[in-house]
């Protein structure tokens, strides 16, 4: 069967909004879609270095048998 | 907050105007689809949101780049910034434990350059909302009071020194200018046995009980002679000790007052950074130090309980139809939606913009936001938000539908703004809301 183009339209907006707002999307049957958030981080190197890494935001998915 | 399975089906029920069955099944057949897709090790790509793939029997979801870069879109065209350069032979190889100091050859060394990284490296690793906020600031004074506290050291260790010595100092000192005090001490010490012996002699032999007394006496009496000596010898030892305690509260105070004059300095030098407020690609502020403060801000936002202002205040609304800027400098017009360049049309509440500038205050940021004006024919957007009580105000230019038209039209924009930006969205309130 294939998906209604509205409706696919319709799940890609919705699931999109909602990771952006920094909201889990949970489907049962499938898994969560979890926006997580790294802090900035300082990284030293064995040569010395210092960075300073920024911040990032990011989506990942955890699924449901887990 | 999560959304769950119930509220979603509702939601796609209401955005594609099927029923909640519908719905359902569809949604049910597209789980199965992945299923069966990931179970025959083929990947199952939604466009727009991303591809679901097995790994080592696992389902793993590797988002669509152009979410990914809406998702991040708050610190997209940050980069990693460098507070210490290499100063060994070898490649970059992580260190797995993350340092708390940095080292403090490097720290001194760096100082004379560019000190400021150096000190904002070491606040680094701490909490992100202080970056970019007025509490940072604070952080870098804390800071620096902390350096300036740590430089005096040898100072402090010159005090101990001195404390230390003054003793032995005051000591050989008072030895050789109380020598004659010592000396007529000595003399009433060593005089005293001696009418003690004459006494005795005199008195021919009295009990032991009744000598010990008499010692005692001998021994307690001469030193009611002796104080005239003693106090003398008293009064100098603490001049002298006075003058080296003098001599060390004046160093104590030397430093004291270099600590609070560069504390001064310190803070007067935060508050002009402040007045000029020039946060992200100003000519006046050298790169590192925009490079540095970029990530704070953005963590700053990140944090902090922001709420969002309209930059244009309710002349805005008022003069949607005008073409002229109002008093937050947001220019009116029926341009095009989208766009980099052109006024900046108000029809459209709802965009991106590429923010070059982040100001504190409200005349520097309409000044700043008129020169872009006039130098060039950007549409700038004047926007207010405010971190932990301190409000903002950020210049942005262009208008754009989605995060990658903005880093696009960012990536286009001269050196100054192209490596020192970050994309927003931008919701302009209606006067009802």
């Amino acid at each position: 069967m294939i998906m209604d183009k509205k409706l696919n339209e319709a799940l890609i907006k919705v699931i999109r909004e909602q990771i952006i707002k920094k909201n889990d999307v949970k489907i049962d049957g499938l898994g969560t879609f979890h926006p997580v958030h790294t802090p900035k981080r300082q990284v030293q190197y064995k040569n010395g270095r210092v960075i300073l890494q920024p911040p990032r935001d990011s989506v990942t998915f955890i699924p449901e048998s887990e | 907050m999560t959304l769950t399975y119930k509220k979603l089906v509702k939601r796609l029920a209401e955005e594609s105007g099927l029923s909640e069955k519908e719905v359902t099944d569809q949604l049910t057949d597209l789980i199965a689809r992945i299923e069966e897709k990931t179970y025959k090790n083929e990947g199952y790509s939604i466009s727009k949101l991303g591809t679901f793939t097995n790994v080592e029997g696992r389902l793993v979801f590797e988002p669509d780049d152009t979410l990914s870069l809406e998702v991040n879109h708050k610190y997209a065209g940050m980069e990693p910034i460098e507070v210490v350069a290499p100063y060994k032979d070898g490649e970059d190889e992580e260190i797995e434990e993350e340092p708390e100091t940095v080292d403090d050859n490097q720290s001194a060394s760096k100082k004379d350059d560019d000190g400021r990284e150096v000190k904002e490296a070491k606040t680094g690793g701490e909490d992100e909302s202080e970056r970019f906020s007025p509490e940072l600031r604070e952080g870098k004074v804390g800071n620096q009071e902390k350096t300036e506290k740590v430089e005096p050291t040898p100072d402090d260790n010159k005090e101990k020194v001195t404390k230390k010595a003054s003793p032995k100092a005051t000591g050989s000192k008072n030895k050789k200018e109380t020598v004659t005090d010592k000396e007529v001490d000595q003399k009433d010490k060593v005089k005293t046995p001696k009418e003690e012996i004459e006494s005795n002699a005199e008195k021919n032999l009295k009990p032991e009980q009744e000598k010990d007394k008499q010692r005692q006496k001998t021994i307690s009496k001469p030193k009611e002679p002796a104080k005239a000596a003693v106090s003398n010898k008293g009064k100098k030892t603490y001049r002298k000790e006075k003058s080296v305690s003098g001599t060390t509260a004046i160093v104590i105070g030397v430093f004291g007052v270099a600590i609070v004059v560069s504390l001064v300095w310190f803070l007067v030098r935060q508050n002009a950074a402040k007045s000029t407020n020039v946060l992200l690609g100003d000519n006046t502020v050298n790169s590192q130090v925009t490079t540095n403060t970029q990530p704070r801000k953005v963590k700053a936002t990140a944090k902090a309980s922001i709420t969002k202002k309209v930059a244009a205040d309710s002349s805005v609304s008022k003069n949607k139809n005008s073409q002229k800027a109002d008093s937050a400098g947001i220019t009116v017009s029926k341009t095009k939606k989208y766009g980099l360049k052109g006024a900046l049309s108000l029809n459209n509440s709802d965009f991106y913009t590429v923010v070059v500038y982040s100001l504190t205050e409200h005349n520097r940021a309409l000044q700043v936001k008129n020169r872009i004006d006039k130098e060039r024919a950007y549409r700038v957007s004047l926007t207010g938000t405010t971190i932990n009580g301190q409000h903002v105000w950020r210049i942005g230019l262009g208008q754009f539908k989605n995060v990658k038209d903005a880093e696009q039209a960012a990536s286009k924009l001269p050196s100054k703004y192209r490596n020192n930006h970050f994309i927003k969205h931008v919701h302009l309130k209606s006067p009802n809301e």
